[in-house]
């Protein structure tokens, strides 16, 4: 592969990372996408790589408050194969499997569950995002200096902005073959009072298999629950403005935080 | 014969336990010729439905040409008469009618009769599962619908595939073997019974469908026979079959009438 094949400047681009062009378009319980063997080998390979080696130097990041997984945030300094999740390229296509308007913030998350994790909980990641403003790139990710969580500024000179998230997408990687005894599913519900443990649909963690999906006030999944098995995954939100979100929906439909992609 | 003959309607066929990867395989061959009911318990089929479509996600907005054929995916319990009545009569309200009713039970599953008494229960579950809400199913599309239609029976030649899976010998296999002799005999019984409403019914007790052959053989057999007259007909397709009312010329026969 080329040097730099992990920075696609367009979808064209992409396409030349992907094994093959049908992915599934779901309207229920919610609109959502899902695909299996998304990428190469040789490319699934390079970002399985680079996410095992993360896990190894770091034991899987810190706490994740109010779930029962750690993992890390990807910001500018984080070099490597799995920046492909943070290129012009990956942002507009995903965009447009999704039908989604987004921004230039774009949050990217490596998640690690340990065997036997706590079940999640239905929950729709309608949920704010603070980035540093900029204007001036076409993929801006999270700045240590802004918290994601809470727009929290440590550093005088950032502008924190205010998103909300858009489109959330899930890659699986790094986990042993799956097993249905494996668990670590992510669920699909259509309430937020929905037994966790009964979605209506659920998303197996295959290797190199992705599950997306626009952010609305009914995008309700969850991580069903642990098995004895660790469950890996990448982890993304792509952003629109609270207007947009305002003159959709109305007021009131952003949650706080609880939420997270399972 | 043409699937499609003795009428300009394709033929509607409802296909159970279509979630199954013998059920998946069964409506990616059905798909581009009949209108397709598949009923699934948990998982749906991996074909395009009315709830999913493929789609290139570099031209997302691009016709793609194998979702012309979509199925009508039903989810149905078929042990639950509730959900086996709802299935039929939405088959019926989607289609008017139904012409092939597959009643998949391919994949066996093995359970000790001597480890857990638990194991019984489920064992007993599963001949609930592959024999009896069979023969309910078909008895309601029979009460519902062909029971008021003989002449249309016979002319769009309908019929039912009860369809079986291996079965092992020794520990495990009791029930599998159980099924799979009971839905034998009861296929026959059927055939006589279904007789007089000019429909036709034949069983498929298949090989080990992991094997892509095995399944091959399976969807080609059925397809036979969908397409032929044979009624009372059970196709082994782990050996050669001498059943009654079974093969060579063709003809409608009488088959016996297990006593």
């Amino acid at each position: 592969m080329n040097p730099g094949w992990w920075d696609p400047a367009t979808p064209a681009e992409v396409a030349r990372l992907l094994n093959h062009r049908r992915w599934w378009r779901h309207t229920a319980p919610f609109p959502h996408v899902r695909a299996v063997n998304v990428f190469r080998p040789d490319v699934y390979t390079a970002l399985e790589q680079a996410f095992l080696s993360w896990l190894d130097e770091t034991g899987g990041g810190t706490a994740l408050a109010h779930h029962d997984l750690a993992g890390a945030t990807l910001t500018e300094s984080f070099e490597g194969p799995l920046r492909l999740f943070a290129s012009a390229g990956w942002r507009r296509l995903v965009a447009r499997a999704t039908g989604a308007e987004v921004s230039q913030y774009v949050n990217v998350g490596l998640h690690h569950h340990r065997p036997w994790g706590d079940p999640g909980f239905p929950h729709n990641d309608l949920n704010p995002g603070w980035f540093s403003e900029d204007g001036a790139r076409e993929v801006v990710l999270a700045d240590p200096d802004v918290a994601y969580t809470t727009g929290r500024s440590t550093n005088g000179a950032a502008r924190p902005v205010a998103q909300v998230r858009a489109v959330a997408l899930l890659f699986y990687l790094a986990n042993p073959v799956w097993q249905p005894e494996h668990c670590g599913c992510t669920g699909l519900y259509r309430s937020d009072r929905d037994d966790p443990s009964a979605p209506l649909d659920v998303v197996p963690p295959h290797n190199n298999s992705l599950l997306a999906f626009e952010c609305t006030p009914w995008s309700f999944h969850g991580f069903v629950s642990g098995g004895p098995v660790p469950r890996n995954s990448l982890v993304q939100w792509f952003h629109r403005s609270p207007e947009q979100v305002r003159e959709r929906w109305g007021d009131g439909v952003v949650t706080g935080y609880g939420g997270g992609a399972g | 014969m043409s699937r499609t003959s003795r009428s300009d309607r394709r033929r509607v066929g409802l296909v159970t336990d279509a979630g199954s990867r013998v059920g998946s395989a069964l409506c990616q061959a059905l798909a581009a010729d009949y209108d397709l009911v598949a009923a699934y318990r948990s998982d749906p089929p991996l074909v395009p439905r009315q709830d999913a479509e493929l789609f290139d996600p570099v031209r997302p907005r691009a016709a793609v040409p194998e979702n012309r054929d979509r199925v009508f995916a039903v989810r149905a319990d078929l042990t639950s008469r509730p959900d086996a009545e709802r299935l039929v009569e939405l088959a019926l309200a989607r289609f008017g009618s139904v012409d092939l009713l597959v009643n998949n039970a391919a994949e066996a599953g093995s359970r000790s009769l001597t480890t857990d008494p638990a194991s019984v229960e489920l064992g007993a579950a599963q001949l609930v599962t592959d024999v009896v809400a069979p023969v309910y199913l078909a008895a309601l599309l029979a009460t519902v619908a062909w029971r008021a239609d003989e002449h249309g029976n016979r002319l769009r030649n309908r019929c039912v595939v009860n369809v079986v899976g291996a079965a092992g010998r020794g520990r495990g296999w009791a029930f599998s073997r159980a099924s799979r002799a009971a839905v034998t005999v009861l296929s026959r019984q059927m055939a006589a019974e279904y007789r007089p409403l000019g429909v036709r019914v034949n069983a498929i007790t298949s090989a080990d469908v992991t094997d892509v052959s095995a399944l091959d053989a399976l969807v080609e057999t059925l397809l036979e026979l969908d397409a032929g007259h044979d009624t009372g007909r059970v196709v082994a397709l782990d050996r050669t079959s001498t059943g009654p009312g079974t093969a060579g010329s063709g003809q409608a026969r009488t088959p016996k009438v297990a006593t």
